[in-house]
């Protein structure tokens, strides 16, 4: 079965250095029908503006995984932990028993990345943060694994990955395992 | 959650736009350069 959510159907907020658009609510855009998907809570598709961003703000018990797109994203949270984050790197935080940061635009131009809000399978872990660069990410044609087995580690049976595709090129998604 | 334009079986998707697959395999092809982010979740 295949069901198609059209871009036109996102959720969307305008706040000037930040353009968002919501595949779930979240803040202001509430969708009972669009809450989620299993423990895939958030999927937040966010361009933040130069010298834009996020400023310390609390998070529990999520499991948080931000894809670069584009530009370059300045993390720092209340753990001492303080990254750049551009293109071809992803950034796992464990919000777990509570965690405080921010995160900013910290290149010269927009930043593109989607945000992920998974929810955990248990609840008050430690805090943690990973970044990992992922060298085949421009790769044409492979699944690239971000999260998941062989990927990012996460307390969930979750996994993302990024596929990028030249003109013309086909692959085959083979349906999960059962 | 597609980047460019890709052919999902009979389906054209565009950028933004998202699919949600249950328990089959889809064939894929790019009508141009796309980036897709593919996520997999247990229920």
């Amino acid at each position: 079965m295949i069901r198609i959510h059209p871009h036109s159907a996102r959720g969307s907020a305008d706040h000037g250095w930040l353009q968002s658009r919501f595949s779930f609510s979240f803040d202001r855009y509430v969708d009972r029908a669009r809450m989620g998907y299993g423990p895939l809570r958030v999927i937040n598709d966010d361009i933040i503006a130069q010298g834009g961003g996020f400023g310390m703000h609390p998070h529990r018990d999520m499991e948080i995984i931000t894809v670069v797109i584009e530009g370059q994203l300045e993390h720092a949270d209340d753990q001492g932990h303080r990254g750049i984050i551009g293109r071809d790197e992803v950034q796992f935080m464990r919000a777990g028993s509570g965690i405080v940061h921010s995160e900013r635009n910290a290149g010269e131009t927009p930043l593109h990345l989607f945000q992920i809000w998974i929810s955990p399978k248990t609840k008050g872990l430690s805090p943690a943060y990973e970044q990992r660069r992922f060298d085949a990410f421009e790769q044409r044609g492979t699944c690239v694994r971000l999260v998941g087995e062989g990927g990012i580690a996460i307390d969930q049976d979750a996994s993302i990955d990024s596929l990028i595709l030249e003109p013309k090129q086909r692959i085959v998604l083979e349906a999960p395992a059962a | 959650m597609a980047s460019g334009a890709v052919r999902l079986g009979e389906i054209t998707l565009r950028s933004g736009d998202e699919a949600q697959i249950e328990g089959e395999a889809v064939n894929l092809e790019a009508l141009e350069e796309a980036h897709l982010l593919i996520f997999e979740v247990g229920l």
